[in-house]
């Protein structure tokens, strides 16, 4: 059976680190290891087959959002800064660049003060590094993020690492 | 200090709407974290010294009961004394005794830092017996001066500006101290100073017990230590019953670890190695030294899921680097142990006060706690771990099948797609509500809206 490419840090994380405990002694538990043994998250898939994503020149600088169960679950780090550099991107770190967005699950809804004032700190420092783009590997972060600039009215624009790296 | 049953959610919402504490706390975190990169990187391989340090502490809580009584032998033949303290309870009432036999009253007491006095509570009951009692180490004494608990395992006054501390120590000078560090160290050395020669008692804490010597070391910084363990004439000191390893070697690891990890220094200033009373051959020491080992529920923990916690060394790195902790600092757990550590242990030690099991939740579960922990406490995965049995305790048959029955429709594809469709075509709706209106929303729709919207659905 193939690789199941999963295009989301957290959502890959949670198949393949914590399925198996979570459905152990349970009747699909059989059909999780199998699932989590061949999750593969989307730009590891992209390195894996050596994807070149086309290069383009004058393309504006984009920040990038290393998420932190992509970052420190999967340990996915350079694969996709690699693949938006040879996109032609001018990529751009913000300040605690490996610093949580706040969004955590049931955290942003549970302590949604506490998840704001993180997305808060997040947002100033990817302003700061004067992309208008930013980019991540989590649809959560970058909904979490999209939503709190949206009440803030930042002029910061959100993108999946799929939607930057092949237009 | 007593601890107001209010939540963590509203606790931290009142922290954070105060600017100037969550400045402090960034700041002074953020030098630490980055001094403790820069010092961990000085060991050969740092990584295998925290995997060193993990098996060591790991070792000592699963030979916990022998290690102890191999200590208690050893530091009995030594002259010290030895209690044990069941509980919180049990260990004020075994210093108060002590404090009785002197037979003055009241008496001067001068404390080193010592975060299991604060988990008894012990200024209290010292002070209620007629007691003075004066916290030696500066962070301590200037919260000591404004009345609150410690919001750091390592720097208990990270929330406080010079300028608080100048406010501070001008009320309790009755004359204006400056507020610049110069004037300000002054003021406390002047202060303190006279507390330790005035002391009949100095009270501490304790980082590590060894074992085949039956010998307790303090680290510290400012050498109040020392002076609150050499000048009066009664020490007593009180250790978390974890706090034991077998070997000096093994104290090699944790000293190699324990001051990068909190403050980034190599080593801590003062590494006071405490092995008997004043022999009579020695001009100075304490006549005798009282250790009292705490449990307060840490005997509970070992053996189960959670023992991993009880490796924890106090180092305040998980601290330094945690989003939730830096936003809303320590005072908004509630709890004398605070930060991720603080969240993971509080509802071990107090498995049936709901306020301490809420800490399960204070965190995103980000892991950056867990990639710093010298001694590789997996500490985002106990605190999930604690949501999980939470979850189980509290499953009301509502919660029950409310996710038996998502689980029976998303487990058919068909349903799953439909769900897929109705989500998108609510998300499509919600761009256009205004933000006020979402806050009305109940239940989680409205904690999300309250303060975000929903971005566009893009095509």
């Amino acid at each position: 059976m193939g690789p199941v490419i999963v295009p989301s840090g957290s959502c890959a994380a949670m198949m393949a680190h914590h399925w198996t405990d979570l459905f152990s002694g349970t009747r699909d538990e059989t059909a999780a290891r199998s699932v989590a043994a061949r999750v593969v998250e989307l730009s590891q898939a992209l390195a894996e087959v050596e994807a070149r994503p086309a290069p383009h020149n004058g393309r504006a600088p984009i920040a990038y959002h290393g998420s932190c169960h992509l970052e420190r679950e999967l340990h996915v780090r350079d694969e996709p800064r690699q693949l938006l550099s040879h996109a032609g991107y001018d990529v751009r770190e913000p300040v605690g660049a490996d610093r949580c967005c706040g969004f955590g699950g049931t955290f942003s809804v549970k302590m949604p003060a506490v998840s704001v004032a993180m997305a808060d700190e997040k947002l100033n420092a990817l302003s700061a590094t004067g992309a208008v783009t930013v980019v991540g590997c989590d649809l959560s972060c970058l909904v979490h993020l999209e939503s709190r600039a949206r009440v803030r009215s930042m002029p910061l624009q959100f993108r999946h690492l799929a939607e930057v790296i092949d237009d | 200090m007593t601890e107001t049953p209010v939540r963590f959610v509203a606790r931290a919402d009142r922290a954070l709407a105060n600017g100037s504490v969550r400045a402090a706390v960034r700041h002074t975190t953020d030098l630490l974290a980055a001094s403790r990169t820069t010092a961990l990187d000085e060991l050969a391989d740092p990584d295998a010294t925290r995997d060193h340090a993990h098996d060591i502490r790991r070792a000592a809580i699963d030979d916990l009961a022998s290690l102890l009584d191999t200590w208690e032998t050893n530091a009995t033949a030594n002259g010290i004394v030895v209690h044990r303290a069941a509980t919180a309870v049990d260990a004020v009432r075994i210093v108060l005794d002590l404090a009785a036999d002197v037979g003055r009253a009241p008496l001067r007491i001068a404390k080193g830092k010592s975060m299991a006095s604060e988990e008894v509570h012990l200024n209290d009951a010292l002070q209620a017996a007629g007691h003075e009692v004066v916290e030696t180490d500066l962070g301590e004494f200037i919260i000591q001066l404004a009345g609150e608990p410690p919001s750091h395992l390592i720097v208990p006054a990270i929330h406080k500006t010079r300028f608080d501390v100048a406010d501070l120590f001008t009320a309790d000078a009755g004359r204006t101290i400056a507020p610049e560090v110069e004037a300000e160290a002054a003021y406390a050395r002047a202060r303190l100073r006279q507390a330790f020669l005035e002391a009949d008692i100095g009270i501490t804490g304790v980082n590590f017990a060894l074992a085949e010597t039956g010998s307790i070391c303090l680290v510290e910084n400012e050498g109040n230590g020392r002076m609150c363990t050499s000048l009066p004439r009664l020490h007593i000191a009180i250790m978390g019953m974890e706090r034991i390893i077998a070997t000096w070697d093994e104290l090699d690891v944790m000293l190699a670890l324990l001051a990068r990890s909190a403050t980034g220094q190599a080593l801590s200033v003062y590494t006071n190695i405490i092995s008997a009373p004043r022999r009579v051959t020695e001009i100075d020491g304490p006549d005798e030294v009282h250790v009292i080992v705490l449990d307060n529920g840490r005997s509970k923990i070992v053996g189960t899921e959670f023992d991993d916690a009880l490796l924890c060394i106090r180092c305040g790195a998980c601290l330094n680097v945690c989003p939730v902790y830096r936003n809303v600092g320590g005072h908004a757990y509630g709890t004398v142990y605070s930060g991720p550590i603080g969240a993971v242990l509080t509802p071990l030690l107090r498995p049936d006060d709901p306020l301490a099991r809420e800490l399960a939740e204070a965190s995103s579960l980000c892991g950056a706690c867990t990639d710093v922990c010298p001694v590789r406490i997996p500490l985002h995965e106990l605190l999930l771990r604690e949501r999980h049995r939470d979850a189980r305790a509290d499953a009301s048959l509502g919660r029950q099948f409310g996710f038996r029955l998502w689980s029976y429709l998303w487990a058919r594809p068909l349903i799953y797609r439909a769900s897929v469709r109705a989500t998108r075509a609510a998300l499509r709706l919600a761009p256009h509500l205004p933000v006020w209106m979402g806050a009305r929303l109940p239940g989680w729709v409205g904690a999300w809206s309250g303060q975000r919207a929903f971005p566009e659905v893009r095509r």
